[in-house]
Formats: C-alpha cells, structure tokens, sequence
C-alpha cells in the first residue's frame, strides 16, 4: 500500500488581513499538483478586526477541520492569534509568526523547542510596509514559507497561485511580497 | 472535465445550474447564503431571487415546479421552520418539475439562535432527504435531488451544515442539461394540487406508498455506500461526521448513508452482519441510532459517547470510540492573557448610537435577530431577548399587555429593516389591532447587513442589483394602523433619546423609522460622507480618563493607563485614545464626552 501522505496547515489571523486568500492560495497550490486538498474558514461571526482562522489539508486527509496537536504548519500573521492557536502544533512541526521581535519570550521558546516545533519569526509588516501595501504582509509570511521548500507549496507553484488569483497593480505588489519573504527565508536558513 | 475548487455553497449553486434549474429563491442565513449568491451573479440562466422570507422561498419554488420548470428554495436550519407550513403539505401535493429544498445546519451555533437538527424535517414531513460530505458531493447530491423528485413525485430535502457549506474542495464540473418537462399550468391537475380535505385523504394515501418505494430506492442509491474492511469495527455515518470518523478510523469498515432519510433497511442489515461491532457518529440527535435500534439492530455505540450537541471533529469521535485509550495532545500554555476579539459592531455603525440612547434610556429591549445582536455584549449590554425573526415585536406587545398601566415607558421592540420584512409585519399589525402601546424601532441599514449584504424588499434592489421598488416603511406603519410614527438619526444621539422617549411613553403603538443610517459597509449608500469629520482624536490637555467614551464599545476607542493631570489641573490614571485607522467619524464619541476632549479631524 502507498504510503499516506497528509500535510495539515493552520493560518491565524485577524479579519480584513488576507488570512482566508492565504489558505486559498495554498489550497490552489496543491490541487494545481494534483493533490487532493480541502479547505475550512471559520467565518460568520468573524469580521473586520475579528480572530480568523482557516485551515488547509491536502493528501489523503478527509475532513476539513484541525485537531489539537495535529497542525503540521501554523502560519501566524498576526502574533497573538499564533499563540492563541499553539495548540494545534503538532510535535515535530513548523510555526512562522509575523513580528518584529527577534525572540518570543523564554517559556514559550523552551516549550516550543520541547516539542520539536521549529519557530521562525518574521517582521512581515515591514516587508509588506516597504512594499506600500501594508494589508499584504500575509504574502511575506507565505513567500518565507515556500523557501521551506516543502512540496507542493514550493516557490514556484505558490507564485502560479499568486498570479492567477490577483491582477494587475496588486498583483505586482503582492508578488513583490511574497518574493521578499522567500528572500528572508532563504537568508535565515543560509 | 475541468476541476476547480468549490466551495461547498457555491457547489449546490453549481449543482442546481447543471441540473438545469430554472427558478430559485432563497431567504439568507449563515450558513447558507452563497447558494443563491452564486446563482444571481454567476448564472443568468437561472432566475435567482431573495424572497422576502424562507416561507415565500418554497412557495415561490413550488409554484415554479408545477409550471413545469425546476426550482429550488434555500435556507439555513430555522429558516425551514418559517417554511415548514409550505413544506409539510408540497410533500402531500408532490411537484412536476423538480423542487428541492437546501438547508444548511449550524452545530455550535456559530451564527444562530439554536442547534437544532434539520433531518427531523424530513422525518417529520415525510420526504427525502440528502446529505453531501464535500464539494464534489453537494454538486452531485444537488442534481440526484432532482431526477429523485420528479421519479418519485416529492420535494427533496438536501441537508448541508456550516462545515460542509463552508469548506473548499475540489469539483469535476459537468454540462447544464435541462429537463424535459412541458412547461405550463394545466387546470385539470386541481386535485392533485389543493389540499382540501377530500383531496387531502387521497394524497396521503400517495405519500405512505411513496415512502415504502422511496425505502426500497434507498437500498440501491448509489450513494449509500458500504466500504467493507476490517469486519471487528464499523461505523454507520452520514455526511461530515462520516469524514471525521474515516480519517481517524481508515481501516475500519463503513457505511456511508448518502440519504438519511428514508433509511436504506436492506444495507443496514447487510452492514450489520458483515461487521461485528457497529457504532453510529452523528452530529446533534441520534437521528439515524433511534431509527436503528426501533429496527432491533444492537449498537456498538453512539450517543452514549458521541456528544449529543455541539459540532463534531475528528478529535472529538476518536475520543468517543477509544475512551480512556485516547490520549489528548498535552499542551499547556496559558491563552487567557492574549487580547480577546470578540465580534463587535463595526465602528461608525449606526446601531452603536441607537442602543446607548436605549441603555441612557434605562429601557428593557426586545431584539431580534441581525448585527444588533452583538449590542447583548458589554458593556453596550441593550438588548434583553433575542428569539426569532420578528419576536421582539410581538413579545413587545405581550409584556405591554402583561403590565399595563405600568408599561409604557419600559419597552421597546428594536428589529432590522431585512428582519421586519421578514416576519415584523404580522405582529405590527397585531399590535395596532389589539389597542396595544408598545413601541417598534425599525433599525433601516437597506441592507441584510449580518449575511453579508444582500438585498431585501426595502433595499430597492433584486438579487440581481436591478433597480425595483421599496417598501415605505411609514406608508406600511399607516396601512397597518399605527398612528404615532417617527424617524429618528441615530448620530444624533440626544435628539434620538428624546424622541424614544416620548414614543415610549404613549399609550398608543408607535413605529421609529431609523433614517439616513446605511449600514458602514454597505459602500453604495455612501456611508461616509454625511459625516462632517474625517475622523476624531483625544485631546489629551482635556481629557479627564472617565472612561464614558468607552461605554458605547467603539472598536476605535481604547484607554491607556497613565497617572497624569489635565491642562486645568485635574488628576486622572489614563487618558482615551482613538485609533484614527478605523475611526470613521461618527462623531458618537464626541456627543457623550462631558469635557469637551475629543476634537475632530478635518476631511
């Protein structure tokens, strides 16, 4: 029998900050591959400022939801909406948080190392500031992901994504984005 | 075929196209409102229509379907109780061209009033009923629904919930093949249509045979599938619960009911001979477990520990089924200190005003369902109950009665434009005809804000953005008999209170008409510019930190700690602050503040 394959990825975020194009993006991503994926976003009562959630799962998963310690991935684009969904780290796993610090504090650190779990901090506002379009920073924190290299969100089919999603002016800036992030990524990681 | 990623929603909208469904209308409600936003802007071969409530939706697609065409009607779970009265008999009547019924659950209650389970409908009314796990299967269940309607002379229910109509996966599309069906009204079909009693009795003769044929269908629908592997364990599932329980249990043996109602009888024996033990996950009722076990079949388990409320997750029935072998992951970390967000009225919103001059106002509130809700959180904490559509005017109307002399001046009835539409009118006019002398404040956003903005009867739009008449809402009060009738704007929060005031205070019904009050988002009605401001900011010379801007709950407003003095001298621990990024310019803040410290921001 094949063996399973399953990659489990939680995007935190607040309302109105591209947390739900984020999640469809990666959704695209695995699908344009040829892998079975499905997505969830918790809406309804989320709005504008509000916390948001949205999950993806591809390979041979089945639901749409996330259990406890079972997230693969966990992209924070906002600091304390990744904190507020750590439990969903799986051990082993990774978590990219959007910030300017260049540590979270020590207890978390140590529980996060404990557990396995690579952390990676990225100030995703400043890219995205730079760049003009402050409300893209989630195409930082998805462009330092791809530099991860793990199929089939790789670079390149994450930019295809992009470009087939987005047009014109916002589609230039986006990608300017999401290509500085997998610059960062590629630094951090040599 | 091309395959795209759908969500489920827009999956059932697709469905309906490819089916070639001709008319559809729909009422919107969480979780369900994109199926006929999908169909209005994607699919002009479909007429699609907001219909003034869940109840107008299925007689509208009804009487699409005995023109010969089909229809579809959809709605979220306390929608089909509004509709219920067209339902419960349509399944006496049966259909010509197709009709099929969505409704789409909300275990948890992540938008609704209840929790309550939609497959006791078709139980209860005697019809089938579907219930797609994924995207491909909303496409797919949403056609068979109408070929079973038409075969079998019935309304179909399709039962969706919140994570099936809002997940994303992937759908093989197919063609649009529309049936062929003769389209038009033929007289002579009276009997089979009008439910007088004589009429009644022979059809219910029909719809008992219906059921034993729909029951013998159900054991060969292709979609009540048994997946037979390791024969110690099976699981009997239907719909998302039977994608938590694959993905915890993949080699475990399953049956899968496509249609849960009618129960496939023949399968289910089958299932329980090849497999030891049979256990059933189900969200919400033990719906398929009661009906199993009143076959006499012995059950591993179900709700004795599958929880019985709430939404399931693969979590949750891996719990269930391995009891104390379960392990949860550990994983302590202390949330509580993290910034709360909870859902709040959006700044510059003009319910925000309305419900501080009802709290000012020391008035006991009954609400109604809409963003207003949201108006229950502290410390606005102004609405007192929240029950269905249209309930606050009528319970308005019961307290008034229940205290007489010593009511007016008490209450007040508060309910949105979509939601007065929707189910206000009859208790307005029950209030008029019955000599009562409560009060109705009619919160006129021109839009069904809560939903996602989509048009009603008073927005002057159709669900396609046509231009169309508007109801008048003044003109209807007078219709209705109601003689005191007022408008208010809510920005002008004095003036508000002291019209609510008076209104309250009459022994007579009166209507409060909120006017020049779009909702802040909806950017057609131009919001924004009848604001004088850009935005406001603190005058931190002025500002005493007492707090009272913060009593109306402006996302753009919060209060900082710092010991300090005014510019004249007095002391205060902290001073307010507002974010001018999502300060609008209201100007609420601005009336309330008894120092004069917050100051406006020129345009």
């Amino acid at each position: 029998m094949r063996k399973r394959f399953s990659m489990e990825i939680l995007c935190a975020g607040i309302g109105g900050r591209g947390v739900l194009l984020a999640s469809t993006l990666l959704l695209d991503s695995a699908i344009r591959k040829g892998i079975y994926g499905i997505g969830s976003d918790e809406y309804g009562m989320s709005q504008r400022g509000g916390s948001v959630v949205s999950l993806v799962k591809v390979g041979d998963v089945k639901s749409p939801l996330i259990g406890k310690g079972k997230a693969d991935v966990i992209l924070g684009f906002e600091e304390s909406e990744f904190l507020r969904n750590l439990s969903y780290a799986k051990r082993g796993g990774i978590g990219i948080v959007n910030t300017p610090k260049k540590a979270l504090n020590s207890t978390l650190q140590d529980l996060l190392e404990k557990r396995g779990v690579s952390l990676y901090l990225l100030d995703a506002d400043d890219i995205a500031r730079r760049e003009g379009l402050y409300q893209a920073s989630n195409m930082a924190v998805l462009g330092f992901f791809s530099s991860l290299g793990i199929e089939p969100f790789t670079f390149e089919n994450l930019r295809d994504s992009i470009c087939d999603r987005l047009k014109g002016k916002m589609l230039e800036k986006n990608l300017k984005i999401f290509e500085k992030g997998f610059e960062k990524g590629r630094e951090r990681r040599g | 075929m091309k395959k795209v990623v759908m969500q489920g929603n827009e999956a059932i909208a697709r469905g309906a196209y490819e089916a070639g469904v001709k008319v559809a209308a729909a009422y919107p409600g969480t979780p369900s409102s994109e199926i006929l936003r999908t169909l209005a802007e994607k699919y002009p071969e479909v007429y699609a229509e907001w219909s003034a409530n869940e109840m107008v939706a299925v007689q509208v697609a009804g009487g699409a379907s005995i023109a010969g065409v089909r229809a579809m009607a959809s709605m979220k779970h306390v929608g089909l109780n509004v509709a219920s009265d067209a339902l419960m008999t349509f399944a006496y009547t049966g259909v010509k061209g197709g009709l099929v019924i969505v409704v789409a659950d909300d275990p948890f209650s992540h938008s609704s009033q209840n929790e309550q389970d939609s497959r006791n409908w078709a139980r209860f009314a005697k019809v089938p009923m579907l219930e797609p796990s994924d995207s491909q299967e909303c496409k797919d269940f949403t056609k068979i629904a109408f070929e079973i309607s038409e075969k079998f002379d019935t309304p179909v229910l399709i039962r969706s919930e919140t994570r099936v109509s809002h997940s994303d996966s992937i759908v093989e599309l197919g063609e649009r093949v529309e049936p062929n069906i003769p389209i038009g009204l033929d007289p002579k079909e009276a009997p089979k249509y009008t439910m007088v009693p004589a009429y009644v009795r022979q059809r219910r003769i029909f719809v008992e045979e219906r059921m034993k044929r729909l029951e013998e269908y159900a054991d060969t629908f292709q979609y009540n599938v048994m997946e037979i592997n390791d024969t110690r364990y099976g699981i009997i599932s239907s719909g998302v619960s039977y994608l938590y329980a694959k993905e915890v249990f993949p080699d475990w043996s399953f049956l899968k009911l496509g249609m849960v109602w009618p129960l496939p009888k023949k399968l289910i024996e089958e299932f329980f001979k090849k497999v030891k033990k049979v256990a059933i996950v189900e969200e919400l009722d033990p719906f398929l477990e009661t009906e199993i076990r009143a076959m006499g079949f012995k059950i591993w388990h179900g709700k004795d520990v599958v929880p019985k409320m709430y939404e399931l997750s693969p979590e949750k029935v891996e719990q269930a089924l391995k009891g104390n072998k379960f392990k949860p992951p550990k994983i302590r970390f202390d949330t509580s200190n993290l910034p709360k967000r909870p859902p709040n009225l959006c700044p510059g919103c003009s319910h925000r005003p309305l419900f501080y001059a009802l709290k000012k106002l020391g008035l006991f509130v009954f609400g109604d369902i809409g963003c207003y809700t949201l108006a229950t959180s502290p410390p606005l904490e102004a609405i007192h109950t929240t029950i269905c559509m249209g309930a606050g005017v009528g319970m308005a109307h019961g307290a008034s009665k229940a205290l007489g002399k010593e009511g007016p001046g008490k209450a007040c009835a508060v309910l949105g434009d979509s939601t007065f539409l929707h189910a206000g009118i009859p208790p307005l006019m029950n209030v008029a005809y019955n000599k009562g002398n409560s009060t109705t404040i009619v919160l006129d956003n021109k839009t069904t804000a809560m939903t996602g903005h989509q048009e009603h009867p008073g927005s002057g739009y159709t669900a396609r953005l046509e231009p169309t008449v508007a109801v008048n809402y003044e003109e209807l009060g007078k219709a209705l008999g109601v003689k005191s009738i007022r408008y208010v704007n809510p920005y002008n929060v004095k003036e508000t209170m002291d019209i609510i005031r008076e209104e309250v205070n009459k022994d007579e019904p009166s209507l409060i008409i909120c006017k020049d009050s779009p909702c802040i988002l909806l950017r057609r009605a131009k919001p924004l510019e009848k604001f004088k401001y850009r935005g406001y900011s603190v005058d931190e010379e002025k500002c005493r930190g007492c707090r009272v801007c913060l009593e109306i709950n402006c996302p753009a407003i919060s209060w900082i700690k710092q010991e300090g003095t005014t510019k004249d001298g007095h002391r205060r621990k902290g001073v307010s602050y507002i974010n001018r990024d999502l300060c609008v310019g209201c100007s609420v803040c601005e009336q309330i503040c008894k120092f004069e410290a917050i100051k406006p921001i020129e345009k």
